[in-house]
């Protein structure tokens, strides 16, 4: 049998596949630089934030020392008070999202299997999909009480819009030579959904799903701050409250580093399921 | 001109196109038909290689498309042992034009999905799917996935995916024309040497007058929209052949007989464009 | 847009009766029947007699009178100077860095994801410190607008200046095009999509910002009003306003899109609209 090697092109076949060594080497070593100069910038802030307050050019009720930022921080995570409220903010994100991943694929689903409701409520839904959720938190804390259900529930209507938007276009768009592929192979209608539909349509939902669990945790939040309900968001403002300029700064910094958490473990974890 | 098939020896040929017409009316549905397809018969014998080749934008593709049983609604007959085609027939195998691998899979469940579908066992499937791996030539990249691999061999596992389920008659839709010239002459020896193992029935649909004569036993050629046909030329080169035919006097005289067949043909499908 | 079966077949597609009428009528059956909603659960609530936060549709369009009556349009007025310089800044500032950043390449790698972090915090929960810094007065609600508008517009000029691709330079400087004529035939307009959606974007981020310091602390503009009716319980006058804002808010979604539809910069993806905190 006559082989293919010869028909195969040397360059392009492989451009992800093939590991050089030293392309790899060069771009851990960027990624190094890149770290390294941000924490030359972070660090270097914080000594002239320390050293503004130090010599009194900013008030301490406006902002305290870093390192007392610092200490109230690993204060509040050693006496577990800062790990309560990031256990509350997580479960009313996990919730938020969970609700918003289920029903935001199914409806975003059957909008495509019924064509006409697609193309009658499309545009509505990208209009809605600019409209300033968040702003509703007050009739939130009108119909269900100053609570943490009130904060899920504005964290579930803020990650479904795009999570239902993103499915809808993902089926939308899906290529369709595979949709004959699945006619020419007489696939049955739950084999063609599950084996091709749903595979193929799956990286862009996966899109849209980063996106709605994104637009949670911010609306989550935000919520807990504004109405001063619910975990770490609601701590930035009681402390506000209670002039513990530090408190608020320690809870800010813990606000900020809970936002950059998630963005990282979502960058991991999508680019495990886009490889390929 | 159904008269040109008289002479051979079986009447019931592996696909009988009879009298096929067929039109599409523009605008969403709502404009005037404009025929794709007028009076079309044809018969394709058991193990014939037939090409269907005609200036592009002509019906070529609606005829293959109806054969294949993805367009159902249709003047005329195609028939397949006896029976009047409107949805795939089990007996097909096709390969597009267009991407149509798996992303998801690699070449191994790329081969194996159709098997897979129709409940064939994991260890069969799997010695099945190895086997025409090996016959087009991708024993090395069985385990890839179709971002790794080349435009050719992407196409070599459509023609697996499809020639695994052992089909009677194989539907090529363009399979070759996004690729380089190179691959393509090298992918037509090949599809060359399997057909001659293998014995299928193969129609196929080109824009390109060497392929077609490379390639076929008849080669069929049709006049622009509404595309019926206007000749069709017995290929009496030698087989076995492979792509050093391309420098005999006979593969020329051919290829000269197609075009100034098609010239015309040709001429009128730009104008109507160049129109419309 | 089409089920799979009908998506391959043109023929059944051919078949198909003329739907336009039927679209509106989808869209009218919505529209009512989100309407009917509203009223049964209103009706439904009003025996169960504690509540009132679905007020019935008429009590909800005479709350309109109230909210017109009282200083609205002063408080509209607020909200807009406040959005006016808060935009101008954040805008101004966004392109500034982002140009600089874009052009720069080793700054850029080292900046932007600073940058990217930042922009998945929540902005507003900034707000206690420009409070500190600044006063509950108008300045704190133009540095958060800044500060909302700020991010989605700095993002979007550094992609804009690395959309400007290296062949198209080439090709120009070929065709003796001097830097001025590069900058106003390939820069301006390789940038202008991805600058004019992160501007889009900012207006979106800005005028949600400060809505949502308004609320927070104020002592005037459109969130306040709307948390000042919240805290007096005057539900309907409270739906009135957010409706407006709704309303607002689309509506210059929509024009914005449809400029930039007409100028011919692409749209971006709607899904990513809502990521404006």
């Amino acid at each position: 049998m006559t082989t293919i090697t010869n028909t195969k092109p040397a360059g392009p076949v492989t451009p992800a596949g093939r590991r050089d060594p030293r392309a790899v080497w060069r771009r851990r070593l960027r990624s190094l630089r890149g770290t390294a100069g941000r924490l030359v910038i972070v660090v270097a802030l914080g000594a002239v934030l320390e050293w503004a307050v130090a010599s009194g050019r900013i008030s301490q009720v406006q902002l305290p020392r870093p390192t007392d930022m610092l200490r109230a921080l690993v204060e509040g995570l050693l006496d577990g008070h800062y790990l309560r409220l990031l256990g509350v903010t997580l479960a009313e994100t996990g919730v938020a999202f969970t609700a918003a991943a289920v029903v935001g694929t199914t409806l975003g689903y059957l909008l495509w299997r019924r064509p006409i409701l697609g193309r009658a409520y499309e545009p509505a839904l990208y209009a809605l999909a600019s409209a300033p959720i968040v702003l509703l938190y007050p009739v939130l804390l009108v119909v269900f009480g100053r609570n943490p259900v009130a904060v899920t529930v504005l964290g579930f209507l803020a990650g479904l819009l795009p999570v239902l938007i993103t499915t809808f276009q993902a089926f939308q768009r899906l290529n369709p030579t595979y949709l004959k592929v699945a006619r020419v192979m007489r696939l049955t209608d739950r084999q063609a959904f599950l084996r091709v539909l749903l595979p193929a349509a799956m990286p862009s939902v996966v899109v849209g799903l980063r996106l709605g669990l994104t637009f949670t945790l911010l609306n989550v939040l935000g919520m807990e701050y504004l109405a001063g309900i619910g975990g770490v968001g609601s701590e930035i403002s009681l402390a506000y409250t209670r002039l513990r300029s530090d408190e608020m700064y320690g809870a800010l910094v813990l606000s900020i580093a809970l936002s950059v958490a998630f963005l990282l473990l979502l960058n991991r974890l999508t680019e495990r399921v886009m490889r390929r | 001109m159904s008269t040109m098939t008289d002479h051979r020896t079986h009447t019931t040929g592996a696909l009988v196109v009879d009298n096929v017409s067929k039109s599409f009316r523009g605008d969403g549905g709502l404009g005037e038909p404009v025929p794709a397809l007028g009076n079309v018969s044809l018969q394709v014998d058991h193990g014939e290689f037939v090409s269907l080749i005609g200036p592009s934008g002509c019906g070529k593709s609606t005829l293959i498309n109806i054969a294949a049983g993805l367009v159902g609604d249709y003047d005329g007959a195609v028939r397949i042992h006896g029976d009047r085609v409107t949805t795939p027939h089990p007996g097909i195998g096709m390969v597009f034009q267009e991407e149509s691998t798996f992303p998801w899979l690699t070449t191994q469940q790329n081969v194996e999905f159709g098997l897979r579908m129709s409940g064939v066992s994991a260890k069969e499937r799997r010695d099945q799917a190895r086997d025409m791996i090996e016959l087009v030539g991708l024993g090395n990249a069985a385990e890839r996935y179709p971002a790794k691999l080349s435009g050719g061999m992407r196409q070599r596992v459509a023609l697996a995916r499809a020639l695994v389920m052992e089909p009677e008659i194989l539907l090529m839709d363009e399979p070759f024309a996004a690729l380089d010239e190179q691959t393509r002459m090298v992918l037509g020896e090949e599809l060359l040497r399997i057909q001659s193992k293998l014995q299928q029935t193969v129609v196929f649909v080109t824009h390109n007058l060497g392929e077609a004569v490379q390639l076929s036993d008849r080669v069929v050629a049709m006049t622009a929209r509404p595309a019926t046909i206007k000749a069709i030329v017995e290929v009496d080169l030698p087989r076995p052949r492979d792509s050093s035919i391309v420098s005999s006097p006979r593969y020329g005289e051919l290829v000269a007989e197609l075009w100034s067949l098609l010239r015309d043909e040709a001429i009128a499908a730009l104008g109507e464009r160049e129109r419309g | 847009m089409t089920v799979p079966a009908a998506a391959l077949d043109p023929g059944t597609r051919s078949n198909r009766p003329a739907r336009a009428p039927s679209l509106s009528r989808v869209r009218l059956a919505g529209v009512l029947g989100v309407l009917v909603l509203w009223e049964a659960a209103a009706t439904l609530f009003a025996r169960l007699a504690t509540a009132d936060f679905f007020p019935h549709l008429w009590t909800l369009a005479a709350a309109y009178g109230e909210v017109f009556s009282s200083r609205f349009a002063t408080d509209v007025a607020l909200t807009g100077y406040e959005l006016f310089w808060g935009l101008l800044f954040g805008i101004g500032s966004g392109l500034l860095l982002g140009l600089a950043l874009g052009l720069n390449h080793f700054a850029r790698e080292i900046v932007e994801p600073l940058l990217v972090y930042l922009g998945t915090v929540p902005k507003i929960v900034l707000y206690p410190v420009l409070l500190l810094f600044l006063t509950v007065g108008v300045e704190s609600k133009i540095a958060m607008a800044a500060l909302s508008t700020f991010f989605p517009v700095v993002l979007h000029t550094i992609t804009a200046a690395t959309e400007v691709r290296p062949l198209w330079l080439s090709a120009a400087r070929v065709l003796r095009a001097s830097a001025l004529q590069r900058l106003r035939y390939v820069y301006l307009p390789a940038m202008a999509p991805s600058v004019y959606s992160g501007i889009r974007l900012g207006i979106a981020a800005g005028i949600i910002g400060t809505l949502m310091a308004e609320t927070k602390a104020a002592q005037g503009g459109v969130g306040y009003r709307v948390i000042y009716y919240y805290s007096q319980y005057d539900i309907p006058e409270m739906y009135a306003v957010l409706i407006l804002v709704f309303v607002f808010s689309i509506a210059l979604a929509s024009v914005l899109g449809w400029i930039g539809r007409r100028l011919r910069l692409s749209d971006s993806d709607p899904a990513e609209e809502g990521a404006l905190l």
